[in-house]
C-alpha cells in the first residue's frame, strides 16, 4: 500500500471515530442523555462520516488499486493526490465549523484528484508490452 | 471468502433491503407518523448498516494481513458485527417510537464501539509494503 494511501485511510479512520462519536451524542441527547448538546455536532458528524470516512477511504483505495502505468511512475505523479489530501481534510475541517469556503476546498480536492485517477480508469494491463484487452491486442 | 467476511456482507445486504423497504413503505404511507420518525433509521440502515459494513467486511478480506497467513482478524472482528448489528436493531425498535428509558443511548453506544473496535482492529494492516 502506497504511503499516501496509508495517510488517505488513517485518516478516514479517524474520522469514522470522530464521527461515530458525534452520531452517538446526537442518538443519546434524543433520551436526554446528554440533556443538551451543541448545534454544530450534527453537521460535523455527516461532514465526518460522508466525506471524512468514506471520501478518504475511496480517494485511498483508489489510488492504491487502480491499475498502474505501464510506464514511468507506476502511479503517476503523487502530486494531485497529495494536494487533494490537504484539500478535503482542510475542507471538512472548514465545513464541518460552518465555514463555506470548505465546500469550495473539497470541490477543488475532487478536481485534484481526478488529475491522477482519470488516466488510471482504464483496463488492467493496458501499455504493458504484449498486452491484449478482450483479446485484442 | 473468510466465514467472519461472509457474515459481515450478509449483514450489509440484509441492511440495504431493509432500508429499501423501510424507504418504500415511508414513502407510500406519508402520513404515518411512526414512519416519519424513522426517517434516521433509513438512513443509518444504509449509510451505516450497508455501506459501513460492507466496508468492514471487504477490508478484513482485502486489506494487507500483518504476518503472512494470519487469520483476517480476532475477536474484534466479531465484536464489530455483533455490536454494529445489535446496535443497529436496537435503534430500529426504539428510536421511531421514542421508547423511554436507556435504550437509544445504548443503541448509540453499541455502534459507537463497533466503529472504533473496527478503526482499533485495522489499523495495523494500513501500511506500507
Amino acid at each position: 500500500m502506497p504511503a499516501l494511501s496509508v495517510l488517505f485511510i488513517r485518516t478516514a479512520l479517524l474520522a469514522l471515530v470522530a464521527g461515530s462519536l458525534g452520531g452517538a451524542l446526537m442518538l443519546s441527547a434524543k433520551a436526554g442523555m446528554p440533556a443538551r448538546i451543541p448545534p454544530w455536532i450534527h453537521g460535523w458528524h455527516i461532514e465526518l462520516m460522508l466525506l471524512g470516512w468514506f471520501g478518504n477511504l475511496t480517494l485511498g483505495v483508489a489510488y492504491w488499486m487502480f491499475p498502474k502505468h505501464a510506464t514511468g511512475k507506476e502511479r503517476g505523479s503523487p502530486l494531485p493526490p497529495s494536494v487533494a489530501y490537504v484539500l478535503l481534510n482542510l475542507g471538512i475541517v472548514l465545513s464541518a465549523i460552518g465555514a463555506m469556503t470548505g465546500r469550495v476546498l473539497e470541490l477543488l480536492a475532487v478536481v485534484a484528484f481526478a488529475f491522477n485517477a482519470v488516466p488510471r480508469v482504464k483496463a488492467f494491463g493496458v501499455g504493458r508490452e504484449g498486452s491484449t484487452v478482450n483479446g485484442r491486442p | 471468502m473468510p466465514r467472519l467476511v461472509r457474515w459481515l456482507i450478509r449483514g450489509a445486504l440484509i441492511c440495504l433491503v431493509a432500508a429499501l423497504v423501510l424507504g418504500a413503505v415511508r414513502a407510500l404511507s406519508p402520513g404515518n407518523a411512526w414512519l416519519a420518525g424513522a426517517w434516521p433509521v433509513y438512513l443509518h440502515l444504509l449509510v451505516l448498516g450497508w455501506l459501513s459494513q460492507l466496508v468492514t467486511g471487504v477490508a478484513y478480506w482485502m486489506f494487507p494481513r500483518v504476518e503472512r497467513g494470519a487469520a483476517p482478524t480476532d475477536w474484534r472482528g466479531w465484536a464489530v458485527f455483533a455490536l454494529l448489528n445489535a446496535g443497529l436493531l436496537l435503534r430500529v425498535i426504539t428510536e421511531p417510537t421514542m421508547i423511554r428509558g436507556p435504550w437509544l443511548p445504548l443503541a448509540a453506544l453499541l455502534q459507537f464501539l463497533a466503529m472504533t473496535i473496527f478503526a482499533w482492529s485495522i489499523w495495523p494492516r494500513v501500511r506500507g509494503r
